[in-house]
């Protein structure tokens, strides 16, 4: 990084310090071997989110050096809530985690796709495609309806999202990177991919830091504790969603792991998941801006609980 | 900062062709993080050949965190999750009921996945293992007072483990250490597996043999 002002190293050294403390504080209660399971934890989110971080700077880039704006605006029906319906369908083509479609949403946002449209496709892209629904299939295989569900709360979610943001939300919340594209083609391609590359990368890192903390620290017993109570158990399985940052393919398992729970939180799980979770949070404020996060994950993830209750009640029965 | 990412592309080459990338994601994950590995490297090396003249990106401030996965994948090499995974889960009756039927058992004594062997001890309706004799591989939990077989299963990377246990009876077990693995054939004890005990079935022990870790160490 030749250029730009250089970070104060005091601000780059206080995470890092604080991280150390917290890691000796944990050896300290637990052991040395929760450490060690909370690093493989740690590696393993990394590792398994990386291919499609990279999927997804490969088709941002792609959208920047070989894709006019004016094929976008032409593809794209006039009428924004048309277009929105379109992009949170469109999502159904991207299979892959959530870290895929964060720079894809960026990157069209910049092409001079309304935020509204983009910010749908970014919310159903990760639930609605067919690999995590047929996972889900295969999770629940005695309740094929869960499917159906999870199409249809991660669906309304978008929807409701990008209708929401075409009202209230407002451009400047978005940090806007001082792009300057230059050449075209290859070089603008190499540069687009890796400047998304760049500002997300650090990000999944902190969010997958985030993850395994939680992962090792939070014993799995607490959330069967609370099986009992219907409004509990929602609130408990969406904040579970949101620290856990499981991927969308392998949450429905981990969801038909919790046969004491109810279908419906276990729907909550599944719907709030792949909309709002910390590794995502910290993608969204590595690629949106700390200003919109702070806005847009808080308000998804009430949109996502009440989407997947409102669809629960009419797909899977209720609470039961 | 291309730098940086070509040592991130260069750790995800390495875990991939040295094997250790199943630790943390599933076999299937290979083709894919070997080519992100690939796509990063050359991508960084495309930037260093030919500098752009900008590079201020306020994002890439936090990119210097990529360093934490780099370094602990060269340095610590983090091993797959085990015994400790189990001690600290709590949770009771996991397992799902199958989709299908079980298939029939082939003759002699059957190999088995560990999660299989529970999935069958809960929800066969022929009860087909009561008489069967099997061959489980996994690794040695001690809590106080029981022994177990334990197996993790993952679905896409070590954060969705799940543990499989299965009791083990006699004293052949109690002097190994948490995470060996072994090779332990014996008979299921018919009803074992409860409610009350979390549907852990217990194996009656005929033999066990300590063995090296497999390459893959979970199920899946």
């Amino acid at each position: 990084m030749p250029s730009g002002p250089p970070p104060g190293l005091r601000t780059r050294w206080v995470p890092f310090a604080g991280l150390l403390l917290f890691g000796g504080l944990i050896v300290a209660r637990h052991g040395a071997a929760v450490v060690r399971s909370g690093a493989t934890v740690f590696v393993a989110i990394c590792v398994q989110a990386m291919p499609f971080l990279v999927l997804g700077v490969l088709i941002s880039g792609g959208i920047a050096a070989f894709v006019p704006a004016r094929l976008l605006r032409k593809v794209l029906p006039r009428n924004e809530t048309a277009a929105i319906g379109m992009a949170g369908l469109a999502g159904i083509l991207l299979p892959g985690c959530e870290c895929a479609s964060v720079p894809v949403a960026r990157r069209l946002m910049r092409q001079g796709v309304p935020s509204s449209v983009a910010l749908a496709f970014l919310l159903a892209a990760p639930a609605v495609n067919p690999v995590v629904l047929v996972a889900t299939a295969v999770a629940f295989p005695t309740a094929p309806a869960m499917v159906l569900a999870r199409f249809l709360g991660s669906l309304l979610t978008s929807f409701a999202m990008g209708w929401l943001w075409s009202r209230t939300g407002r451009t400047e919340w978005i940090a806007d990177r001082h792009e300057h594209a230059h050449g075209s083609g290859w070089a603008l391609f190499v540069e687009a991919a890796l400047a998304d590359l760049a500002s997300a990368g650090g990000f999944l890192v902190a969010g997958a830091l985030a993850a395994a903390t939680v992962n090792v620290l939070v014993p799995p017993s607490w959330f069967a504790a609370v099986g009992g109570n219907a409004v509990a158990s929602i609130v408990v399985l969406a904040a579970l969603a949101v620290v856990l940052a499981l991927c969308s393919e392998a949450d429905a398992f981990v969801a038909a792991a919790m046969p004491a729970l109810p279908l419906l939180a276990r729907l909550v799980f599944l719907v709030v998941g792949p909309a709002v979770d910390v590794k995502l949070v910290a993608l969204q404020a590595g690629t949106f801006g700390r200003a919109f996060v702070a806005r847009f994950a808080p308000v998804t993830f009430l949109v996502a609980v009440g989407s997947a209750v409102a669809v629960g009640q009419v797909v899977l029965g209720g609470y039961r | 900062m291309n730098v940086l990412l070509v040592l991130v592309g260069s750790a995800l080459v390495k875990i991939t062709l040295d094997g250790t990338y199943l630790r943390y994601v599933k076999p299937a994950s290979a083709p894919l993080v070997l080519m992100a590995g690939i796509v990063i490297i050359a991508l960084a090396l495309a930037a260093i050949a030919r500098p752009a003249r900008h590079h201020h990106h306020p994002g890439a401030r936090w990119c210097w965190l990529l360093v934490l996965p780099v370094l602990t994948i060269f340095l610590v090499a983090p091993p797959a999750l085990g015994a400790d995974t189990v001690l600290r889960d709590g949770r009771a009756t996991r397992i799902a009921p199958p989709g299908e039927a079980f298939a029939p058992l082939p003759r002699g004594i059957v190999p088995m996945a560990v999660s299989e062997f529970v999935a069958r001890s809960v929800w066969d309706p022929t009860h087909a293992l009561n008489t069967r004799t099997v061959a489980l591989t996994g690794f040695i939990v001690h809590t106080a007072g029981s022994d177990y077989v334990a197996r993790l299963v993952i679905t896409c990377c070590a954060a969705d483990a799940t543990p499989m246990t299965v009791a083990l009876t006699g004293h052949l077990a109690s002097d190994l250490a948490n995470n060996q693995w072994i090779t332990v054939t014996g008979r299921l004890r018919p009803g074992s597996a409860t409610t009350a005990n979390g549907y852990t079935p217990t194996l009656l022990v005929t033999e066990l043999h300590t063995v090296g870790p497999p390459a893959d160490p979970y199920e899946h």
